[in-house]
């Protein structure tokens, strides 16, 4: 499905040390259907890697192929849900969702009506005539999906989606995301919330501190749904706490401990 | 240049969450205005023993004007339909050219470069320097009275509107392009809103601008009627009375034109997307 291959992206950076290495030989691939989360200190080149695979960067080096094909700048292919909602203030929700259907060509009444039919899956369809400033932080981040997968994207990037909401509205939202993609879509999703990684992920990427590269990679075989296994998941917190923890820092111990 | 006149008092001047201004708070400045006119004119009544046109004989002189009563040999209609009709006209022209560059260079980083330095130099040319000039292209009257409203309008819309698309958050830009959104839409339907607060304050100063500039075009470029020309003519007629019907009537249409024109657009777009309203740029 995704495919990445020895990347390399740095950026010219203003600090007299040369360029910033964001990312450095990171390969990972991932499975149709999977459902990864990436976690890792902050500034270890997580957004840097969605950028890149949403088109929005080019790497420095090595390649990204999705379904075998390079990827040339942003498409909806890729539905990108970004941390703060980037929705448009201009347009009313069911106008937000129905813009990317436009430029597939929907027009009109259907455009309206699919858009609408998205809306409800996210539980908003009372709300598609108010403007993002009159939704709450939650409510955006369920119009910025339902514009996504109403475009029915092959790979859904989620850049740190609910970083920003307090803890219950970000229970319920995980708990959306799961029962519209779980098993349906592939998934990268960003976090820094361990826990949150835990109670979502089919398998957890876990990234070392810059320059960004993959320096764990579990399998997460908790049954679902995994807030009914409490244990479990704590058990895999703290496992995967400690390996972050221990990891920070100690970058000889890094290169000869668990490269993939 | 200072738009001052313009923009204070105006709501938009202050926070959009300000609570409304009550009646009271919109009628006191006016009291103040009119007490402080009339002690004015009291005061040169006093110390220099000249009439000067109170509040009330230029309410009285605008009824009769309005009644009919002609002035430098023409009604009140025909200045102020001259006035208004050069300022429209002149305006409309600033705002489809001045919003129309803005766009295509801000959209052609070729044609920005280009032109945009060429923009920024002149935009800070005062209006009324651009009198001498219009006045050696295109002689005295009309055509060179409509050309200095013209530039006095022109570009603070176009260097608004090529700020205001340039400065577009680029994380819209991106999503817009994730959605899948190319060239026309990307315009139409993301840079030109998102640009909007920043356009439309290009326009409420290329409006004022060109209002100022309007009146005095009609003083220097010959025109033979309008407001301006009206009250730089009492000079000799010595009819004060009616050059302060004059200047009222330039202060009302011009704080009408912003309140209702602009209210009306921004109540109906950015006020209604809960978008801040940026600093003006001039």
């Amino acid at each position: 499905m995704l495919s990445v291959k020895n990347v390399e992206k740095s950026f010219p950076i203003i600090s007299g040390n040369g360029p910033l290495l964001a990312l450095h030989k990171l390969s990972f691939t991932m499975k149709a259907g999977e459902f990864t989360c990436l976690i890792g200190p902050s500034g270890s080149g997580k957004t840097t890697l969605i950028n890149l695979i949403a088109g929005f960067l080019q790497p420095t080096r090595g390649t990204i192929l999705l379904q075998g094909r390079s990827i040339q700048g942003p498409g909806p292919d890729r539905g990108v849900v970004f941390q703060e909602a980037a929705l448009f203030p201009w347009f009313t929700a069911l106008q937000n969702v129905a813009f990317g259907l436009a430029n597939q060509g929907y027009k009109g009444r259907r455009a309206r009506e699919k858009a609408l039919s998205f809306l409800s899956l996210v539980g908003l369809k009372e709300y598609a005539s108010a403007y993002p400033h009159q939704l709450s932080g939650g409510m955006k981040q369920r119009v910025a999906l339902a514009r996504v997968l109403a475009l029915e994207p092959r790979l859904l990037l989620l850049d740190e989606p609910f970083g920003s909401l307090d803890s219950q509205t970000r229970q319920v939202l995980q708990e959306v995301i799961l029962s519209l993609c779980l098993g349906e879509k592939t998934v990268l999703f960003i976090t820094h919330d361990v826990e949150e990684a835990v109670v979502l992920a089919d398998r957890i990427l876990v990234f070392g501190p810059r320059p960004g590269r993959i320096v764990g990679d579990f399998q997460i075989d908790i049954p679902r749904p995994r807030r009914e296994y409490p244990g479990a998941v704590e058990t895999w917190e703290s496992r995967l706490r400690s390996y972050l923890g221990c990891n920070n820092g100690d970058q000889k111990y890094l290169e000869r401990g668990v490269m993939l | 240049m200072d738009n001052g006149f313009w923009l204070e008092g105006s709501p938009w001047a202050n926070t959009q969450e300000g609570p409304s201004q009550t009646l009271g708070q919109r009628i006191i400045p006016c009291l103040v205005l009119l007490a402080a006119w009339q002690g004015l004119a009291l005061l040169v009544l006093l110390l220099r023993g000249i009439s000067f046109p109170t509040p009330l004989e230029t309410l009285l002189q605008l009824g009769r004007l309005l009644a009919g009563s002609p002035l430098l040999g023409s009604s009140i209609y025909l200045h102020l339909g001259a006035s208004l009709g050069r300022w429209l006209l002149a305006f409309t022209l600033a705002a489809l050219l001045g919003m129309g560059i803005g766009i295509l260079t801000a959209w052609l980083p070729g044609l920005d470069s280009l032109l945009t330095p060429l923009l920024v130099l002149l935009q800070p040319v005062p209006s009324l320097a651009w009198i001498p000039i219009a006045i050696l292209l295109l002689g005295l009257g009309y055509t060179s009275t409509v050309s200095i409203i013209f530039l006095a309008a022109f570009f603070p819309i176009a260097v608004n509107t090529n700020g205001g698309i340039k400065n577009v958050n680029p994380l819209y830009i991106r999503a817009a392009r994730m959605l899948g959104a190319k060239n026309r839409r990307l315009l139409c339907q993301v840079a030109l809103p998102a640009a909007l607060p920043q356009i439309l304050s290009g326009l409420r100063i290329g409006l004022a601008n060109g209002w100022r500039a309007l009146i005095a075009a009609e003083m220097v470029a010959g025109t033979g009627s309008g407001l301006g020309y009206a009250i730089y003519q009492s000079r000799w007629s010595l009819d004060y009375t009616s050059a302060f019907v004059c200047i009222s009537l330039i202060a009302l249409i011009g704080l009408g034109a912003e309140r209702f024109i602009f209210s009306f657009i921004e109540d109906r777009t950015i006020k209604s997307w809960g978008i801040t309203i940026r600093e003006d740029k001039e």
